[in-house]
């Protein structure tokens, strides 16, 4: 439970910096898409379970939600399709590696373009999105997969970090006298 | 049954998410709803840390700023205090002709106009993607914010409230390509409706090719909808082309906002 809040904290943090007001380059359409990032990361992960992680990575689609001006459901629908898919990657595939991650930000962030301007396109039918989509999407992907190497390995540290604390945690509790055991069970 | 359902519950899960991501999804972007319960978690959480280094930073670069500054304030001040006589002279002619408008409208019992007041707001936070063209605003419905009213500055229009919670209010702007506003051309009083592209430029869509628009013109609000007042700028014409296919001339506008700093910006409520 502890670890979700963690990553809850992580995905608030994220959306935090990416609608700062004063965010460099942002008024140039280069916004990067961290919360997306922290979602296909979710995705690799084998500690997050399928239920749960889809509820937490709906719940950031919401919070993205407060601060857009999109339709409300898009971000969630957008980060549960693909924490699902890389669910279903995630059984054929090892995707522990930075490298493999780093590829899947690539191509993830590209399938979510296309996503984005389809559910849009299909839903509400403005015909303004491909004029946005062509002149906004090539600045965020690149910015997006600039910024993607940083933030994964920001990522895997502080998972590492909290995997050792518990072990660590785990390991006192292992190694107190049965009576104290007993009593903490 | 019960056992079939437990042991997919996760599947079943997911699949709830998805339709009431994709019922919400669904719904009309103007008529967003289901927002205030996230709006309730969220905003008190990320609100503050946001609008204090926003106001760090604006503090320290003005002071970077006014250091600087300190160097060409005379000469400044010469051309200021000219442009300070010329509008004070401008004002007093428009000020006669405001009150001379005032009782011709009441000579001829023309339905008295509704007054403004001007809500001051900050920005604390801008749409977190690159797809769509929004602020958040640090008043709400507590400040007397209501859904539909004008977003400007001394400059010009900058949108319209989306959406209005207590505590914030979600302003799309009229560079998002969901906006849409009734404008008029000042010099030809041509009537259209201005729409969001890019950055830099809107569309003014449905001017019939007779209307007479030249580059350079004045486009202001056209007060059609009494909750934003007319006579807002908007921007100016900056590219006419009229021998595009169909019955409407195609309008580029620039807008009057640079939207790229923006800091604060006035809620009008009638």
């Amino acid at each position: 439970m502890r670890l979700y809040l963690l990553y809850v904290l992580l995905g608030v943090v994220f959306l935090g910096v990416q609608a700062h007001p004063l965010l460099p380059f942002a008024q140039q359409g280069i916004r990067p898409d961290l919360v997306f990032i922290l979602v296909l990361y979710l995705g690799t992960r084998p500690e997050i379970e399928r239920g749960s992680g889809a509820v937490l990575v709906s719940l950031l689609g919401y919070f993205c939600a407060v601060f857009s001006g999109g339709p409300f459901g898009l971000y969630a629908f957008v980060y549960l399709f693909f924490f699902v898919s890389i669910g279903l990657l995630k059984t054929v595939f090892v995707l522990r590696s930075i490298y493999l991650q780093l590829l899947l930000v690539v191509l993830g962030s590209i399938l979510e373009g296309c996503l984005l301007f389809i559910l849009c396109w299909a839903f509400h039918n403005n015909p303004h999105m491909l004029a946005s989509f062509k002149n906004i999407f090539p600045k965020q992907l690149a910015f997006t997969v600039a910024v993607a190497p940083v933030i994964l390995l920001f990522l895997q540290y502080i998972t590492n970090c909290w995997s050792q604390n518990n072990a660590i945690n785990l390991f006192r509790v292992f190694s107190q006298p049965s009576s104290v055991k007993t009593a903490a069970s | 049954m019960l056992q079939f359902l437990l042991k997919r519950k996760s599947v079943i899960l997911i699949a709830i998410l998805f339709l009431l991501s994709l019922t919400l999804l669904a719904r009309d972007i103007e008529k967003r709803e289901g927002g205030g319960l996230f709006d309730a978690i969220i905003i008190p959480v990320l609100s503050p840390p946001l609008k204090l280094s926003t106001l760090a930073f604006n503090k320290a670069y003005r002071l970077w700023q006014g250091y600087f500054n300190l160097v060409s304030v005379r000469s400044e001040n010469v051309l200021l205090q000219k442009a300070v006589a010329d509008l004070q002279r401008d004002n007093q002619l428009l000020q006669e002709t405001a009150l001379e408008n005032r009782r011709l409208r009441e000579l001829l019992g023309f339905k008295k106009k509704l007054p403004y007041h001007f809500i001051p707001a900050e920005i604390i936070g801008r749409d977190p993607s690159s797809w769509f063209r929004t602020l958040l605003i640090d008043k709400g419905t507590d400040g007397g914010i209501r859904r539909g009213a004008a977003v400007m500055t001394a400059r010009g229009i900058v949108g319209k409230i989306l959406e209005a919670q207590k505590m914030t209010a979600k302003v799309l702007l009229i560079i998002d390509s969901n906006s849409a506003l009734d404008i008029l051309v000042q010099r030809s009083r041509a009537k259209g409706i201005i729409e969001g592209r890019t950055e830099e430029r809107c569309e003014l869509r449905f001017v019939s090719k007779n209307e007479d628009i030249q580059n350079g013109d004045i486009i202001v609000t056209s007060g059609l909808n009494e909750i934003i007042p007319k006579g807002i700028v908007v921007g100016a014409v900056v590219n006419v082309v009229r021998n595009s296919p169909g019955f409407f001339q195609l309008v580029e506008i620039k807008p009057a906002v640079d939207f790229s700093k923006l800091e604060e910006v006035f809620v009008v409520v009638p």
